[in-house]
Order: structure tokens, then sequence, then C-alpha cells
């Protein structure tokens, strides 16, 4: 390994390319300083048409997190009622940052969502 | 040493390039075992910007220690304002190379938030700009006790002679260096958490990912015994055809290493996405097992 001399035309070009790299990042951050600070808020609904395998229903949830801030063990319930007889359901999700997404399925087996009545909730949460 | 690296002049463009090249292989070397750290990626959705801006700054003080005494240039940056330069394009070139490999990982993707996306990406860099700035102090000790002495001819005529023993060579210290680096990420729950998310079109784009990494890192970042490399004639001594072999090696490597920890047991399609997810670091870890020897 030498010492070096000056920089060389394509060191400062790459160096300017950096520059633009390290402050493009640093603006975007700064940029989400401006957004809010609202607490995390998953929300859980429905998030498409019920499929059916083998007398098994299948139902997608969705659930997004509307606050600035992340979340932590989300436990969505489901509970469907078909004439009194309730069949409920439960799943975490590790992790949910602000204004992140995920989809869930949950699995009826033998009871078609469609003939009772359903209710998708977040029952829970922590602050990481 | 000349500017570059032995094996002639070149001009500063494509120094400029072998250098990023380095850096970036010196990134992934040190690196790439963050990356299938699920608390990291937590870690990195929960941050808020002002604590990213701080990690950011954070990062150059290393990278710029660093640059001082090693750095991933074939040149000592003995002033502290080319330090300073050096370390603002370390930096970005771990900014980038990491939100590529996140890209690759499926860890961003459209739907990422962006703030969780930076989150992501600053906290992930940090151990790749260290990895930069270390790139050629990477791995120097073969170097260092002579093994540039030998010209080009010598270094060859050696390797006719022990053609077959250089092949096994490079066979054993692929699969001790995948070892190395890929043994404590295959009993993770990351593994299969990443390829079930991956479609067989990311998984393709990520077998050549890693076929590429492999090349660069052994064959272009110009780390110590890269030379020796080229000049060596065995079995597999040809650079496309020792980046291809020691690639099937990592994979069975990493195979081997998901079926140890018991992880192997699903559906082969399952398992084969998991032992492409793991060929990544088992690769990055053969090329670096390969410099090595």
């Amino acid at each position: 390994m030498t010492d070096r001399g000056g920089r060389t035309s394509a060191e400062w070009v790459a160096f300017a390319l950096s520059c633009l790299v390290v402050l493009t990042v640093a603006g975007l951050i700064a940029g989400q300083l401006v957004g809010g600070e609202e607490p995390p808020t998953p929300i859980a609904s429905q998030a498409g048409p019920v499929r059916e395998t083998a007398n098994r229903f299948y139902l997608p949830v969705q659930v997004v997190n509307r606050g600035d801030v992340a979340a932590s063990e989300v436990q969505v319930t489901v509970e469907l009622n078909v004439e009194g007889s309730i069949t409920e359901g439960d799943q975490v999700i590790d992790f949910l940052g602000g204004d992140e997404t995920k989809d869930l399925t949950f699995v009826f087996d033998g009871e078609d969502p469609a003939d009772g009545e359903l209710e998708i909730r977040v029952s829970g949460f922590a602050i990481p | 040493m000349d500017r570059v690296r032995t094996g002639g002049d070149r001009g500063p463009w494509a120094s400029e390039a072998l250098d990023v090249v380095r850096a970036a292989s010196g990134g992934m070397l040190f690196g790439i075992p963050l990356l299938y750290t699920v608390e990291v990626w937590w870690t990195g959705t929960s941050t808020r910007p002002p604590q990213m801006l701080g990690i950011l700054a954070l990062t150059f003080l290393p990278v710029l220690l660093l640059n001082r005494t090693a750095g991933f240039r074939s040149m000592r940056d003995v002033r502290l304002r080319d330090a300073v330069l050096d370390s603002v394009e370390a930096v970005a070139i771990g900014l980038v190379l990491v939100t590529g490999v996140l890209i690759l990982l499926q860890e961003i993707t459209r739907a990422t938030p962006l703030a969780v996306g930076l989150g992501k990406v600053v906290y992930e860099a940090m151990p790749f700009c260290i990895g930069i700035g270390v790139a050629h102090h990477f791995l120097q000790r073969g170097r260092d006790e002579g093994d540039d002495t030998e010209d080009a001819d010598a270094i060859s005529r050696r390797g006719q002679e022990q053609g077959l023993n250089a092949t096994m060579a490079d066979v054993g210290a692929t699969v001790i260096g995948s070892l190395f680096v890929a043994l404590n990420i295959a009993a993770t729950d990351e593994v299969p958490l990443l390829a079930s998310s991956m479609s067989p079109q990311w998984l393709l784009a990520l077998m050549a990912a890693s076929i590429a990494i492999s090349y660069a890192i052994v064959f272009v970042a110009g780390f110590s015994g890269e030379d020796r490399r080229h000049s060596q004639v065995g079995v597999l001594q040809r650079p496309v055809t020792e980046t291809m072999a020691c690639y099937v090696i990592a994979l069975f490597s990493a195979a081997l290493m998901l079926w140890f920890f018991q992880r192997a047991a699903g559906p082969w399609a399952v398992t084969l996405g998991e032992v492409v997810v793991l060929g990544l670091p088992a690769a990055v870890g053969g090329a670096a097992g390969r410099l090595a020897i």
C-alpha cells in the first residue's frame, strides 16, 4: 500500500455521487421529521373474498398501522357468530412499523363466514 | 506496490471502479450476517427519524478511523482530508449496497413505508460500512508473507504441478469459508422467513447476485491472492469455472447446514428456496475462504 498523491477526476466524480447518495438519504430521513408522531394504531379488516377449498374457508385479513410509530405483538382476532355458535381465532404479528401493512389468512373448518356475523379486530398490541 | 495493485497500471476510472468493487466486497464479507437478523430489521422499523440521523452520523466515525489506517483503496489515506472524502464514499457505497441486498431479499418492497425502509437501511449499513473500511486490510496475510514476490510464471508452473491439490484446497476452503459465515445463520428462523417470501424469479435473481458477488470478491476486488488465483491452472481454477463450481459447493454446504439443524425436512421446493437464501452468505464465505488459502 502506498501513500496517495492528488485525487483523480474519477475519485472526485465518485465523491460527488457519494455526496448525492448520502444527502438524499439524510434528506429523506429529515423529511420524515416533518411527519407526525401519531401513536401506533393497527386496524384489521377483510382484504378480499373468502376462498373455499375442501370445505375449508380461507378469510384474507389485512392489518394496517395507521400510526407513525411501530407496534409489536399485534394480536388480531376474528370471531364468527353463526346462529349463536361462536368460533374464534387469533394471530399475532411480531412487528408492524408505522404505515406498514401485513396480510393474514384465517381458516374456518366447515363454517362459511358468509353464513354468520363476522367480527375482525385488533385485540391488543405492545409498544416496542 | 503500485497505485492500484500488482498487475499493471490502470486508468483512473478503472482504478476507481476496482476500489468501489473492493469496498462492496469488504462490506459484504463483514455485513452479511446482520442482514439475516430479524431483530435488526425490527430495530430499523421502530427507529424514529432523529435516531436514524444520529446513527447515520455515527457511522462516519468508525469508517473515518478505519480509512486513516486501512480503508478500501489500494493506497493509504494519510491526509485527514482524503480520509474524510473516502469516508463519505464508503458510507454511500454501504447505503447503496445494503438497499440493493434488502430489495433482493424482499425486506424492502414497493409496499414498504419509506420510514421503515430508511430505518432498515441505516441500521444495516453500519456493519457494511465498517467492512468497507477494512476492505483492503482483509485477508492481507498471504500477501504480507511474500506470496507476491513470486512472478506469474512461477505461480503458474507451481499451479500446474499442484493442479489437483489446488483444486482440492479450493473445495475445502469453499466449504470451510461457507461454514464460517453461514453456519450461525443456518440455525435461525430468518432463512425460512426470507425464503417463504421469495418468488422463483427472486430466487433466480438471488442466485445470479450470489455468483456475481462471489466472482467480484475473488477475481475483481484485488484482495491478496487475487493475482495468484488468476495465474493458477487447475481443474477449477479459471475464474468463471471456479466461481460456478464453488457456488454449487456453497449450495451443497448450505443444504448440509440446513440438514444439520433439522431444517431441511419440508417439501423439496421449500428446502430449495432456503438453500438458495442461505447460499448467499455461504457463497460470500466460500469466496473469502478461497482467498485465505
